[in-house]
């Protein structure tokens, strides 16, 4: 890996999905080629309508889902790779906790998966709660949490072990405004540090605050990607951009 | 190694925290105490009978509590995506199967261990004179137990669906103990074809009959010289249903 | 396909290369000495769908002892055998609050009419179930043999029985004074009986038998002995009072002895 290695390079990704009943298979197109280099550092959002196959992308970048054909490199290795889920911290778009246990032990069961131990792991949890603001609830057990209490957690368990990249999917939705404020301040803070950020929503609003390039998918394919100095200028030019880009008129493959 | 813990550790934590886990193992210790009632009907033999009971009762609960764990596990997790951020973990993915594995295994033991310590209270307030070889039918029990935990989970990473898992575990549960009634059944008939299909059954199917040490009780010498052959069969038939559901789950989408 | 893939699809190769070696290794390991035979023979037509239930939830031990508990409520217990002895001269059919449990199709009050005529049946049903069942095989023998007078059955249960178990020494003990019960020499038949007594596990049944031998040869201090070890060990309390009575009648037959 160099310098110029990016975050996440995807060549030519391609997952068709096939299903087979009673000897009939049936194929649907998940994403075809695509191609996005996301650079290290950066804070890379993903737009796309329902069924367009942002969480798709991000399966496929976490080795949930296998390719068809292409290939993900996360920070040089292999994507699903024990190297590339080391450099990865992950948030679900609903995230779901084993309700019996509480939020300090769930931190501290993700932590030990991602090998941290001891002094370490303590100190890493105690810091995750902090950040997320949630050490006076941490010794209750999950089922007690509310929505966005558990989004919190989630949100903690991704940044728990110091990962270089962090994939989010739909990480705002379903927040209350505060929420909302919260959530960008966090996730503004993690970019600071030097983190890469990818994550998918349908809020364009959030996405125009937080992102230095966006990309638009369309029925699989990756059709735009659009840098923040297209939209900066002009309130409301990235939300034109994206239904331009989305609408069946205007559609086109890049 | 320590994840495998971790994981094991968890596993454990959310059974015995699970109210329906702590009800079967209830009712398990209530069928226990529940055996003196028929006990009482056998006159001379009421000892043999809440013996038998009690180890029938042990059993049947522990198969309960480990079907009841696999299939509602895995599916469960794999449902509400909560395994989605133990696999985005740097760890391979037998770690997770083996991990649950030894987690509801341990869990189950535990339940099993109760029920026996009301059993043989019961036992010893009837006034049974305490026989060191009955003993021998405890491990025995609990390696049929492993062996039908392995074969749950085996059946939840194919079926998918609860149901469908849990019948087919049921269906290993009878066949294992029909083997040598098969075998012989086979022999009778003299086809070639059936003997050799047989044969092929039993390879694959499970040998239960070989630790029913709680029925071979009476049998002179028979369960000291048992055990060690019983166990090793366990634990290499075990290990190959484990290496079933990890090759499975190796390639498994989510 | 991705490099990652391939490794997916290596690592799930050897797993199952793994599961395979592993199951081979299973089959191939030493088994021991197996078990219990073969279920092959549901012996009572009612109860075949009990008895396998039983056996294919690898409960054989436990379907043998609800086999037996099935048998001791077809037999009865001992006060209600007393009480038929006591009037055996009364209509067959219905006395005393029992009935006499003849075969289906027969005429009730039919002189033809055995008493238990399934007793053997329900013996052998329990040794197919465990061949290990030591005492419900002495209990069934026992009972046809020295209550019932069906030598030949009796003989037919134990001679399965040791066949099965040819290392138990006890049946040979009962098939010895069997022999003796046959052919009538109850003196014969007491040493016998006296040497199975001894064994802890001997059915009640068998040293109610002995001692009413015993009382009918008059030697009342040995019958004594016999009902006094009954009223203080045995589980089934039929038997104990059954003992009380007869001690009680004992007492009463001295007690008049001495007047005279």
């Amino acid at each position: 890996m160099t310098a110029d290695t990016p975050a996440l390079a995807v060549t030519d990704l391609t997952k068709i999905y096939r299903r087979s009943h009673l000897g009939r298979t049936k194929t649907t197109r998940g994403v075809e080629k695509i191609n996005l280099a996301v650079r290290d550092g950066e804070v890379f959002g993903l737009l796309g309508l329902n069924g367009s196959g942002k969480t798709t992308t991000i399966k496929l970048l976490l080795g949930l889902l296998f390719p068809t054909s292409g290939r993900i490199d996360v920070l040089g290795a292999p994507a699903g790779s024990r190297a590339a889920k080391a450099a990865i911290g992950y948030l679900p778009e609903i995230p779901y906790f084993y309700k019996y246990l509480s939020g300090r032990e769930v931190l501290t069961f993700y932590g030990q998966l991602s090998g941290l131990t001891g002094e370490a792991l303590r100190q890493r949890v105690d810091a995750a709660l902090d950040v997320v603001r949630m050490k006076d609830h941490a010794r209750r057990a999950m089922r007690e949490y509310s929505k966005g209490m558990l989004q919190r957690i989630g949100l903690a368990q991704s940044f728990l072990h110091d990962p270089k990249i962090l994939i989010y999917d739909e990480p705002v939705t379903g927040l209350d405004p505060l929420g909302l404020r919260e959530m960008r301040e966090i996730i503004q803070g993690l970019n600071q540090k030097g983190k890469t950020i990818f994550f998918s929503s349908h809020s364009i609003s959030e996405v125009e605050k937080l992102c230095h390039r966006v990309g638009i998918l369309v029925q699989g394919r990756l059709v735009r990607v659009v840098e923040q100095k297209e939209w900066a200028a002009e309130p409301g030019r990235l939300e034109e951009v994206f239904v331009q880009t989305v609408s069946p008129d205007h559609a086109h493959v890049r | 190694m320590t994840s495998i813990f971790s994981i094991a550790r968890y596993t454990l934590t959310q059974q015995l925290r699970n109210r329906l886990y702590l009800v079967i193992i209830l009712f398990g210790v209530l069928m226990v105490g529940a055996s003196v009632l028929f006990g009482a009907v056998a006159a001379d033999q009421e000892i043999r009978v809440i013996l038998d009971l009690g180890f029938a009762t042990t059993e049947f609960f522990g198969l309960a509590m480990a079907l009841f764990g696999a299939v509602t596990l895995v599916l469960e997790e794999m449902e509400s995506k909560t395994i989605y951020l133990i696999l985005t973990r740097p760890q391979p993915r037998a770690t997770y199967i083996l991990g649950r594995f030894l987690g509801l295994v341990l869990a189950v033991w535990t339940g099993m261990a109760l029920m026996e310590v009301m059993h043989f209270a019961l036992l010893l307030f009837k006034g049974w004179k305490a026989d060191p070889l009955t003993f021998a039918a405890l491990p025995a029990m609990g390696l049929k137990v492993m062996i039908m935990t392995a074969l749950a989970l085996l059946c939840s990473l194919l079926f998918t669906s609860a149901p469908t898992a849990t019948v087919f575990s049921l269906f290993f549960w009878v066949l294992g103990h029909f083997g040598e009634e098969i075998r012989f059944l086979a022999k009778k008939s003299g086809q070639p074809v059936a003997m050799a299909l047989v044969k092929g059954l039993l390879w694959i199917l499970p040998n239960l009959t070989m630790l029913n040490l709680r029925d071979h009780l009476e049998i002179p010498g028979f369960p000291l010289t048992q055990i060690l052959p019983a166990a090793l069969y366990a634990l290499l038939y075990t290990g190959a249903a484990l290496s079933l559901s990890i090759a499975l789950f190796a390639r498994k989408e989510f | 396909m991705s490099r990652f893939q391939s490794s997916e699809t290596r690592s799930s190769l050897w797993a199952g290369a793994v599961a395979v070696a592993l199951l081979v290794a299973a089959n191939g390991a030493p088994t021991g000495r197996g078990g219990f035979p073969p279920f092959d023979h549901p012996v009572l037509d009612e109860f075949v769908l009990q008895d396998t239930a039983f056996v294919l939830s690898g409960a054989r031990r436990l379907g043998a002892d609800l086999a037996f508990i099935q048998l001791l409520l077809y037999y009865g217990g001992a006060d209600l055998r007393e009480k038929h002895d006591r009037h055996a001269g009364e209509s067959p059919a219905e006395h005393a609050g029992h009935l006499h449990l003849g075969r289906e199709g027969d005429a009730v009050g039919s002189t033809k009419m055995v008493d238990f005529p399934d007793l053997m049946a329900f013996g052998l049903r329990v040794g197919s179930l465990d061949p290990y069942f030591h005492y419900a095989v002495l209990f069934t023998g026992s009972a046809l043999g020295f209550n019932l007078n069906r030598v030949d059955e009796a003989i037919e249960v134990l001679h399965r029985a040791s066949l099965r178990d040819p290392g138990f020494p006890r049946y040979s003990l009962y098939l010895g004074a069997l022999a003796y019960r046959q052919s009538d020499e109850i003196n014969k038949v007491i040493p016998w009986l006296e040497e199975s007594i001894k064994d802890p596990d001997c059915p009640t049944m068998l040293k109610n038998i002995l001692a009413n031998m015993y009382r009918k040869q008059g030697n009342d201090r040995r019958a004594a002995e016999i009902f006094l070890d009954i009223l203080d060990n045995a589980r089934d309390r039929s038997y104990a009072d059954l003992a009380l009575q007869k001690l009680q009648e004992i007492e009463k037959s001295l007690k008049s002895r001495k007047r005279l």
